[in-house]
């Protein structure tokens, strides 16, 4: 269980993270979504205590992650897949961390084959794939065997059959009691991998919940193509109805599909399409995410 | 903390650069010291009484520092130029306890460097004499004893070049200023004394000069050449070594280590 409070940090004026209090359970894949620089990644340091938080805490069953006895062993982590010394061999990278995570020698080439690296085992890090340093990247922190696994972007560099192992694999880990968290910018990476979602923007914790209750929320979106785009147009805005461009035609978000074609009837404008679209989920996210550039 | 030690012990050995720049210092302490051999050799040919030139044996801790203070110094900021701390201090999240570590792994590090130049210096120093025809002054306990505080003076290097390394992060940073400070501004400053006397108070203090009074050198940039000024005691060069390791440990760990790293 890894339960943030009030946790917040400002880099001089710009607040990265603002008052985030969640809590991430055991036995369930949480993904950590948002747009690049929505604060994900500066919580997941602050957590590990790389990062010092300008206010508030992050704890592992209570502790904090500098308080932990022997930190790897309690939580696995994953960073960035640029963490390694490029004249290094992934069995070496792992046999540095050996001693500190306190498991023997043997671990380090178990853990690399498990993560599929075992005939990388005695490559230089250098001659790496980004694919490869991802799965080194998840063998050093399932090294430990630690009940908790906080892993940034896991999926990046991944090649499609490497996506759907890890997301396999995460499901087993999660399904094995541990907590899993999982940060992503794109919904679709965790869509299929997550039994609950915490969505930031701007720092701010905008959706926590589950990602069947997310989508239930979403917004219906039909499309609409027609011969008469601006009569459509008069329509949408007499009636009040949210509309947004699409290759198609128009994107209207409000009514069903049948109050959109009565009206239309109505005025007698002609429909070509009137389809509503299933991608309510992906809407949701950026409604709730809207507007959020990255940050310079 | 055995652990973390354990932890450094296996990053040191397990990338390339330390055995290139052990095989870079040995080369160039073995030129320098066969050049210094000739050199005694035709001062004494020309007339200078034995024994008054100095021997080649202390000459790792004059000439060669800059290897053993280079190697300490990538023992940290390697880990900030490949972005290494982020295992590092997630593996071991107490940062003065990754500093210790890799200072205590450092010290057998910088005595193995330490015996290798001295060794070297032994054999070609010595080998070189020998077959000039002249006095190795290898029966003389001086010599002896310095090519054993060479070695300490050498290890004493590598925890400067790793505490200093804490402080700059840099590697290109540090590793420039350890260059241009040891070949090129610790040189002119030992020479101030030579004009105002009243300086090499101040001079020998230098690290280098240190490192030197260590090691029983003082030959080759001359806090001991001019006259009425001695250098520091071999106990108060490894003092004065020790204090540079101190504070730039302490304010290394004050300033640089406890950042965040992003």
């Amino acid at each position: 269980m890894l339960e943030l409070r009030g946790l917040t940090k400002r880099f001089g004026r710009l607040t990265a993270v603002d008052d985030l209090t969640i809590d991430i359970s055991p036995g369930r894949v949480t993904g950590f979504l948002g747009p690049n620089g929505a604060g994900k990644t500066t919580t997941l340091r602050m957590a590990l205590g790389l990062v010092k938080p300008t206010a508030g805490t992050a704890t592992f069953d209570g502790k904090t992650y500098r308080q932990l006895a022997i930190p790897m062993r309690q939580v696995g982590a994953s960073l960035e897949a640029t963490s390694f010394h490029p004249g290094r061999t992934a069995l070496n990278h792992l046999l540095t961390l050996a001693p500190p995570a306190r498991v023997p020698d043997s671990r380090c080439m178990q853990v690399l084959e498990f993560v599929g690296l075992g005939p990388g085992a005695k490559r230089r890090v250098g001659q790496f794939s980004l694919g490869m340093r991802a799965r080194l990247s998840l063998a050093s922190a399932l090294l430990g065997d630690p009940p908790t696994l906080l892993l940034d972007e896991p999926v990046n560099g991944l090649d499609p059959e490497g996506i759907a192992w890890m997301r396999r694999m995460l499901r087993a880990l999660a399904a094995e009691g541990r907590t899993v968290l999982i940060s992503s910018h794109l919904l679709s990476e965790v869509y299929q991998t997550a039994d609950d979602v915490v969505i930031l923007s701007r720092g701010r914790a905008v959706y926590t919940g589950s990602l069947v209750d997310l989508e239930s929320s979403g917004q219906r979106v039909t499309v609409v193509s027609t011969p008469d785009p601006p009569a459509f147009a008069r329509l949408a805005a007499r009636l009040g109805w949210q509309l947004a461009g699409h290759p198609e035609g128009y994107a209207v978000s409000g009514p069903t599909a049948a109050e959109i074609g009565d009206a239309a009837a109505g005025a007698g404008i002609v429909l070509h399409q009137l389809a509503t679209r299933s991608d309510s989920l992906e809407t949701a996210f950026l409604a709730l995410t809207e507007g959020q550039g990255s940050i310079r | 903390m055995i652990p973390a030690i354990a932890s450094e012990n296996r990053k040191f050995f397990s990338t390339r650069i330390w055995w290139i720049l052990l095989l870079c210092m040995v080369a160039y302490v073995a030129f320098v010291v066969a050049l210094i051999a000739v050199v005694i050799h035709f001062a004494e040919g020309v007339g200078a009484p034995q024994g008054t030139i100095g021997t080649p044996y202390s000459l790792p801790a004059s000439m060669a520092y800059v290897f053993p203070a280079t190697i300490g110094a990538l023992a940290i900021t390697s880990e900030y130029r490949h972005q290494t701390l982020t295992p590092t201090f997630l593996a071991t999240p107490r940062r003065g306890i990754v500093l210790g570590a890799k200072l205590i792994g450092a010290v057998p590090i910088g005595l193995v460097l330490g015996v290798m130049a001295s060794l070297t210096a032994l054999a070609v120093g010595g080998g070189t004499l020998g077959l000039l025809g002249d006095d190795t002054s290898l029966g003389l306990a001086s010599s002896w004893r310095d090519l054993v505080l060479g070695a300490l003076a050498m290890a004493m290097w590598t925890l400067i070049g790793l505490s200093f390394g804490a402080l700059v992060r840099s590697q290109v940073a540090a590793i420039v200023i350890l260059l241009v400070f040891s070949q090129v501004v610790e040189p002119i400053l030992r020479m101030v004394p030579m004009g105002v006397p009243a300086m090499s108070h101040v001079v020998k203090f230098l690290p280098g000069a240190a490192g030197e009074a260590l090691a029983g050198g003082g030959q080759v940039y001359g806090v001991g050449s001019v006259e009425g000024v001695v250098g520091l005691p071999a106990w108060g060069g490894a003092l004065t070594m020790a204090a540079y390791v101190a504070v730039f440990a302490v304010v290394g760990y004050v300033v640089s280590m406890r950042r965040d790293v992003t």
